[in-house]
């Protein structure tokens, strides 16, 4: 039986965390006040035991990215990607309203542990009262002593600033989220040198989602020890997922690694809404893929998903029920690619242009066997050629739907 | 400038919002959407965009790349209220072209368009982040989920109203 | 110098740590394909067609943005490798117009070179094209969106080589376009009309306006007395246009072909220049002696005219009043040779061919009639003029060499060396060496101004006071050059040279497309070879010019001089649109 926890989101239905006080009398800064009393090396090695990844998609290992950073001698920016702009996705936006504090504080604990004086979080344009919220517990936590010089009477100096975003997929993309608080298009930037030597302003940089952000200061509590009793071996602890679509129980559940599928739509989420049938799931938001009923028993993990070829992306678990077409989901999948391709690279500017006529094709039935060998083509240029992340993803969802739905094409 | 004078470009309160984010060039997406909010058409004119480029010495081209690239920008005229409903993946599944066709019969306009009155534009907008309280729409800085033909209309109204 | 041992194809080779793949590929005896590369700037990989496969990483990398390292095993025409290509290749296609039997730039597109290499026989993409309108309203240059690739070639050039910043990417994804912004065209801009954009677009979406038919209209009309004049830097970059060696000269060539074509008589610029030497050399020390504005700055480069206007308009009372050596020669046209040659100035024609797209926009000035008629008729770029002898059916390659027509057709080694970068002030300096310690220059040579770097500076001994100068090419350069001009720190400066284009004319906006540093080098390597070899190499010598100041203007600065070969400058202001 699949059983949501209550680890990193603790906070989050109560709502009780408005102010600093309600924080800390909720064990808030309890992290950070034990990590000012370790070395730098030691809070590093602790996040890389964890076996943390980067929540936002990526999954890049946290801890050997604060390795990278804190190898650089310079300060670093410790940036916060607060851009949550995977369509299915909204897990963000819930510690930005109920759980603010909890970002900042492990952001400033990742300027202890790599070495930094400033951070920056970049919120999308569409998250408006969030910004609002998260900008006041800024202004709250310094005024308490948590933010700005010798915080809780140590060496650490750290000050955070609110960027906002304008509407563009592209900029949670770590190199054009850069460009974007530069102050220009969200277009991404080669990167001939880590982000971690050289990033914002050219400057080092540390960029993580804001869930990887949440997950620091519980592993420097208590809590980390029912944390890490969760999840598998490759895929430790939690991950806090959006659940969305036609299901009874949409919203945002914290699920320990290993959790089915199944487990997920049916056990925490109330199963299929209105009595109908499972039709499809779309896993880790637009650029994910589409799985099918028989896929239903994949455990939640990275590396369940890596045998497949996939990934689990953001935390997105979008269900389909019976009443949706394979076809119509692709369209509105490539609308949404063709919407927010930044256009700087041929593949994907080109390939999400010809895939979206193909998917209309599929949708009006108008489509040949000629064109799914197309898309096939079309798609691996875009995986293997692409200039970010955006390209190599987005022909995810037409490969998964011919893969695993042919026979409804025909 | 005379303050007797009409300043349809807004230029002084312009100049403050420059001032707010120190003159910088970095902060050229902050300048641009706080001079869009003072627009009562949430739009930036051409001859604000050169105010802009002058004052703090970027090339006009890359103050319109800028707004052009952003859809949160715009350099076209908007209404008075901008309803946005999402026609992304979760909305697609929960049926967001019955809140759309709702809009459409009681608005009389397409998505694209502005009413005559210039009271409401309507456009589809990517997904927002209101996926738990899907089919939803954005109307300005507000969200509104969990949406049926009813409370949409309603909701109109409330607008209408003010 | 560190190395890094790697195989390409199977093939083993051992670079330079730093090198990228493509380099590497070509050491290699490989060409691997690349439409947003360019050698003088920076890296973009944003078109991906020069997509390798790095076996050793296990994955597919763009060459051009990969830098090699030891045990790299790449292979860059694999099966798989060429089918990525060709996608790309197919992909843009899809939304490129199918105009190549039309297209001004069917002959150098690098697009079509690239089909050529290709040769996809199963399109089956569908074509989903742009339909801009077509930018032509400023009679200089033409820019055709639907045909742009977003290379982003152009964006570099205009932001951050000129400092111009007219062109931007706006938009993005299908909808992604170079724009001005606001649907601005060029002549609603403070574009300066260099053309630099045209000359890296590896397409036709930004080309010279031809004025071809303008001049076949003269030729063709008897009661036209049409004479053509040609800048020093087109005889050696017209023959690249006709398959020759890059930076050949063509001069012998280039005057039989336009005999051929008809022009009644046929002029050198340079004679011009020689001019311009004259009158620029005696305005220098006169504001030297007289106090005037220092440091004085040439004012031969007429996008750099049109950046001085836009860009430091404060600063114009540095700029020598002296007319370009084109306009010089066409105010001289239409009063002295027109008295000479007993020809109604109103029948004379005046055609000038140049490596420049901003000489359009010159001729066309207001002001630009001081011999009572329009000074200068028509301008044709150097790739016009190619097409005007093929149009013609000439056989270029094979022609005998002929001379140009006397009584402006004589001129010095100073002035062929206005087509290189530091050749103005070069040739400046050998006039007014002599006439300031009224000796005899033994070294002709001033090296210090000479070569590509983009600001040069030297100090001259005139009689023992030391002399400083400096040179400029490339209008980022220029502004670099005018910031310390506006700040005060170029107040010791007596005399600035600067170009619109980096490697001066040799590199300018109308030469064969295509160029690089290594093609300008080499051209303005021919440049100086000529002057090397010209019986006269000191302005004040030529025997032409010397006939021009005895039987009609007087003397430099005369009052006649100052009518028909001296300007003035006014500040550019956006929205003043074409003439």
């Amino acid at each position: 039986m699949g059983k949501a926890v209550n680890v990193l989101t603790k906070n989050l239905k109560k709502n009780n965390t408005n102010t600093i006080e309600e924080y800390l009398s909720v064990g808030g800064y309890e992290g950070l006040k034990n990590v000012l009393s370790l070395i730098t090396a030691e809070v590093i090695e602790k996040v890389k035991e964890s076996g943390l990844r980067g929540r936002g998609g990526a999954a890049f290992p946290t801890g050997k990215k604060w390795e990278q950073a804190a190898r650089v001698k310079e300060d670093s920016y410790i940036l916060c990607n607060a851009d949550e702009g995977e369509p299915g996705t909204f897990k963000d936006r819930y510690f930005l309203e109920y759980d603010p504090y909890r970002i900042i504080e492990g952001m400033t604990i990742a300027a202890y542990a790599v070495g930094g004086k400033e951070g920056y979080i970049y919120i999308r344009e569409e998250y408006g009262k969030q910004k609002e919220i998260i900008l006041k517990a800024i202004e709250n936590a310094k005024e308490a002593g948590f933010l700005g010089e010798n915080i809780l009477g140590s060496n650490l100096c750290f000050n955070i600033k609110v960027n906002s975003g304008a509407g563009a997929f592209i900029c949670g993309e770590t190199t054009a989220l850069i460009q974007s608080i530069e102050g220009g298009g969200g277009r991404p930037k080669i990167k001939f040198k880590r982000t971690a030597e050289s990033g914002l302003f050219g400057r080092p940089t540390l960029a993580n989602n804001i869930e990887s952000y949440c997950v620091v200061p519980t592993l420097f509590t208590e809590d980390a020890a029912e944390y890490l009793s969760y999840g598998t071996e490759k895929s430790r602890g939690t991950k806090v997922i959006s659940l969305c679509g036609n299901v009874e129980k949409p919203g945002v559940y914290e699920i320990p690694f290993g959790t089915t599928l199944r487990e997920i739509i049916y056990d925490i989420g109330g199963g299929i809404k209105d009595g109908r049938e499972f039709k499809f799931a779309q896993i880790g938001g637009a650029s994910g893929p589409i799985l099918p009923k028989s896929m239903l028993d994949i455990p939640y993990t990275y590396e369940d998903f890596k045998k497949e070829d996939y990934s689990i992306g953001s935390g997105a678990v979008l269900v389909a029920d019976d009443t949706n077409s394979v076809a119509d989901f692709m369209v509105t999948v490539q609308e949404f690619f063709v919407h927010e391709s930044c256009g700087k690279c041929t593949p994907c500017r080109e390939g999400n242009r010809q895939l979206l006529k193909i998917a209309h094709k599929i949708a009006d039935n108008k489509a040949t066997v000629e064109d799914f060998k197309t898309v096939k083509r079309i798609a691996n240029v875009m995986n293997k050629c692409s200039f970010c992340g955006l390209g190599t993803a987005a022909p995810t969802v037409m490969v998964t739907a011919i893969q695993h739905f042919y026979d409804v094409f025909n | 400038m005379s303050k007797n004078l009409v300043d349809v470009n807004q230029y002084e309160e312009i100049d403050n919002i420059l001032k707010k984010h120190d003159m910088s060039k970095h902060n050229l997406i902050g300048i641009l959407l706080d001079v869009q909010a003072i627009s009562p058409q949430h739009y930036i004119t051409k001859n604000q965009a050169e105010y802009i480029s002058d004052k703090i010495g970027i090339f006009l081209s890359n103050v319109y790349d800028v707004i052009t690239f952003y859809s949160a920008l715009s350099d076209k005229p908007k209404g008075k209220y901008v309803i946005q409903v999402c026609n992304s993946t979760c909305c697609k599944v929960t049926k967001y072209e019955k809140i759309k066709n709702a809009i459409e019969k009681e608005l009389g306009i397409s998505v694209g368009e502005i009413t005559p009155d210039g009271m409401f534009s309507f456009e589809y907008s990517p997904c927002f982040g209101a996926c738990d309280v899907s089919p939803a729409v954005r109307i300005g800085e507000k969200v509104y989920g969990n949406l049926d033909e009813a409370k949409i209309i309603s909701i109109i109204n409330n607008y209408r109203g003010e | 110098m560190k190395t890094c041992t790697l195989s390409i194809n199977n093939k083993s080779i051992t670079v330079e740590a730093g090198t990228t793949l493509l380099e590497a590929a070509k050491k290699a005896g490989y060409f691997i394909p690349t439409l947003c590369n360019h050698p003088d700037q920076e890296i973009k990989a944003n078109c991906r067609i020069c997509v390798v496969e790095d076996k050793t990483a296990g994955k597919f990398v763009t060459s051009c943005s990969t830098m090699v390292y030891d045990g790299a095993e790449i292979f860059t025409n694999t099966a798989e490798v060429r089918e990525l290509q060709a996608g790309i290749l197919e992909l843009i296609l899809a939304n490129h117009p199918n105009d190549c039997l039309n297209c001004i730039r069917n002959e150098s597109c690098e697009l079509r070179q690239l089909c050529e290499r290709f040769h996809i026989r199963n399109f089956n993409l569908e074509s989903d094209i742009d339909v801009y309108p077509i930018d032509n309203t400023s009679g200089v240059l033409v820019r055709d969106r639907n045909k742009c690739i977003k290379c982003m070639r152009c964006v570099e050039a205009c932001q951050e080589t000129q400092m111009v910043g007219v062109l931007s990417p706006s938009y993005r994804s299908i909808n992604t376009c170079i724009s001005a912004g606001f649907d601005e065209n060029y002549d609603q801009t403070l574009c300066t009309f260099c053309g630099q954009c045209s000359a890296v677009c590896p397409v036709g979406a930004i080309y010279e306006y031809d004025e071809n038919e303008k001049v076949w209209e003269a030729l063709n009309n008897p009661e036209k007395h049409v004479i053509v004049q040609t800048a020093p830097a087109v005889r050696v970059g017209l023959g690249e246009e006709f398959g020759m060696l890059k930076g050949s000269k063509v001069t012998g060539k280039m005057v039989t072909a336009l005999k051929m074509l008809g022009f009644d008589k046929v002029f050198d610029t340079d004679f011009a220049a020689d001019l311009t030497i004259m009158e620029e050399g005696t305005e220098l020390l006169s504001r030297i002696k007289n106090g005037g504005t220092l440091p004085m700055i040439t004012s031969c480069s007429p996008g750099w005219i049109n950046y001085a206007e836009g860009f430091f308009p404060d600063l114009l009372d540095h700029l020598s009043t002296c007319k370009s050596p084109q306009q010089m020669f066409g105010a001289v046209a239409k009063t002295y040779y027109a008295k000479k040659s007993g020809i109604d100035p109103a029948d004379i024609f005046t055609v000038s061919i140049m490596p420049c797209t901003a000489k359009k926009y010159e001729c066309k000035r207001p002001e630009m009639n001081s011999s009572g008629y329009r000074d200068v008729d028509v301008v044709l770029t150097t790739r016009e003029l190619a097409r005007l002898i093929k149009n013609a059916g000439i056989d270029f390659n094979n022609l005998e060499e002929e001379n140009f027509d006397s009584i402006m057709g004589v001129s010095s080694g100073a002035a062929v060396i206005f087509g290189a970068t530091g050749g103005v002030m070069e040739a400046a300096l050998r006039t007014v060496y002599e006439i300031v310690t009224q000796k005899t220059l033994e070294k002709l040579e001033f090296e210090d101004v000479r070569g590509l770097e983009g600001i040069k500076q030297a100090t001259i001994d005139l009689a023992g006071t030391p002399v400083k100068v400096a040179v400029a090419h490339g209008l980022g350069n220029a502004h670099k050059i005018m910031e310390m001009v506006r700040n005060g720190e170029a107040s010791d400066y007596a005399f600035i040279e600067i170009m619109s284009c980096t490697g001066g004319c040799s590199g300018g906006g109308g030469q064969p497309v295509g160029a690089n540093k290594l093609i300008k080098s080499k051209r303005i390597t021919t440049i100086y070879n000529i002057d090397k070899e010209m019986p006269i190499r000191k302005s004040h010598e030529n025997p032409e010019i010397k006939q021009l100041y005895e039987e009609f203007l007087g003397e430099p600065n005369s009052h006649l001089s100052h009518d028909l070969l001296h300007t003035h400058y006014h500040q550019r202001k956006k929205k003043q649109g074409a003439f």
